[in-house]
């Protein structure tokens, strides 16, 4: 009797857990092969605690397993909630982090330019483009643009254009979604977050485009 | 509903002896099924090499580390990779061990014993066929006594996360914010008047109303002389939460004050 139910027990479990979608992660597979595996409990208790027993050590037995079914379920639940809610924390605070990055490099780049057009005595000698190719030599119009190291990680800035009374600076995440996931970035991704910022003598605008 | 009760084979007796004649071999076995559970299911999940299945009684925590391993793949801009099959079997058999085999061989071999005793109640000691019963019972009690303030400790652990996170992300917001006004701040004092600037100086500035107001805080200027300007920022999620900076005359944030929850 205890080889039968065990075989029923681990197959119909198993074939649960192979059944469920496999995705990137564990939960699918692991929340139907808990399912499965609470009613087989269930079932269990219900088949072993008959006759003999009493009904004393049955109303005991049956109060023991829902305290420690209920704790199962919570605990696991709550791991459950728990773990994507963190790694939905993760990503949000990374996009705050890029948010942030693209919100400072590029207007600490672009005032800068900005204060350097404005100390000059009039006659303004030099334009907008020309001051920021002699602050910024490495920045080529049209490519990414490491604005402190080489190996900054996402997001990125491209410089899209440098007119004479013009510049256009591009900021891009390379994985974190914006609003269109047709959206075509700037390096050819799909769907990721976008922001332009342009300067003229009037200032620095700002646009979110994706 | 007509119970039926199975029928057992008499079993012989011991002489009243408490060390029936399967007890040492029993005694050897049970040695052995600890040390089993003791090193390779470890109530606590644990991955000895990488290609080793994740064993653990509470199979969820499997799940749940692998959920925040992927998040943290996400944060540094990784690639996302599916879980391994050595993973995959390991929560598997983590779940057969712990929910099916265990509890089956408990409360299956629980009711063996009550209707072997029923039909010989003479019959005492420990027998060979009792160890899938103790096999059973281990598993089972260590999966089993945990749990209950396992279940409690993780729901005050989480609320409390969840509260401590709230706070940080305001606060992180509201920074965010005043480094957006600091911005906006110096633009205005490197413009000239003819484009709504200060022509060098922070005298008239003003918040627009869109900085004045977020989701997450209420700003305003507290202090403005040709060279700084003192921003304040209260949260409008945390009563007395607050803080305040001083935005010096290069454009830079300096003298950050937290008050409140922000401390």
């Amino acid at each position: 009797m205890i080889l039968i139910w065990l075989v029923v027990g681990v197959v119909l479990t198993s074939v649960a857990f192979f059944l469920a979608p496999a995705g990137a992660e564990l939960w699918p597979s692991l929340n139907a092969a808990g399912m499965v595996a609470t009613f087989y409990l269930l079932a269990l208790v219900f088949y072993s605690m008959r006759k003999p027993f009493s009904r004393r050590a049955r109303i005991i037995s049956w109060i023991l397993v829902a305290l420690v079914a209920g704790s199962v379920v919570t605990s696991w639940r709550t791991m459950d909630a728990t773990t994507h809610w963190q790694r939905q924390t993760l990503l949000e605070i990374r996009g705050i982090i890029g948010e942030g990055i693209m919100r400072a490099s590029i207007p600490d780049t672009l005032l800068n330019v900005l204060h350097q057009y404005y100390e000059q005595r009039p006659p303004k000698g030099a334009s907008l483009g020309a001051l920021f190719r002699g602050l910024y030599p490495a920045a080529k119009e049209g490519q990414r643009w490491t604005v402190t190291s080489p190996d900054e990680s996402p997001p990125f800035i491209f410089v899209g254009r440098i007119d004479e009374n013009e510049i256009v600076l591009i900021g891009q995440e390379t994985f974190l979604k914006g609003r269109d996931p047709q959206f075509s970035n700037y390096d050819g991704r799909k769907g990721m977050k976008q922001h332009r910022a342009i300067l003229t003598e009037k200032g620095v605008t700002y646009e979110s485009e994706n | 509903m007509n119970q039926k009760i199975e029928s057992i084979p008499p079993v012989p007796s011991s002489h009243g002896s408490e060390f029936s004649p399967g007890f040492v071999r029993a005694l050897v076995l049970l040695a052995i099924a600890t040390l089993v559970m003791v090193f390779i299911v470890d109530p606590v999940s644990f991955r000895r090499y990488d290609k080793m299945a994740a064993v653990s009684l509470y199979p969820w925590t499997v799940a749940g580390g692998q959920t925040i391993s992927m998040g943290l793949s996400e944060f540094s801009g990784k690639e996302l990779e599916p879980p391994s099959t050595s993973q995959r079997y390991g929560v598997l058999i983590s779940i057969l061990l712990a929910y099916i085999i265990g509890p089956t061989l408990f409360f299956l071999g629980w009711r063996r014993l009550r209707l072997e005793r029923e039909a010989n109640p003479n019959v005492r000691g420990l027998r060979v066929s009792q160890i899938p019963f103790l096999l059973g019972a281990i598993m089972t009690v260590t999966v089993a006594a945990p749990i209950v303030p396992i279940a409690l400790l993780q729901l005050k652990v989480s609320a409390e996360l969840r509260s401590a996170q709230a706070i940080q992300r305001n606060r992180d917001y509201i920074i965010s914010g005043l480094d957006q006004i600091c911005k906006e701040a110096l633009q205005y004092k490197i413009l000239p008047k003819q484009f709504g600037g200060g022509a060098g100086s922070y005298a008239d500035y003003r918040l627009s109303s869109d900085a004045a107001l977020t989701d997450h805080a209420h700003y305003e200027l507290v202090g403005v002389t040709p060279d700084q300007v003192v921003v304040s920022a209260r949260s409008t999620k945390y009563d007395n939460a607050s803080v305040t900076v001083t935005i010096d005359g290069a454009g830079r944030l300096r003298g950050w004050t937290y008050l409140g929850v922000f401390q």
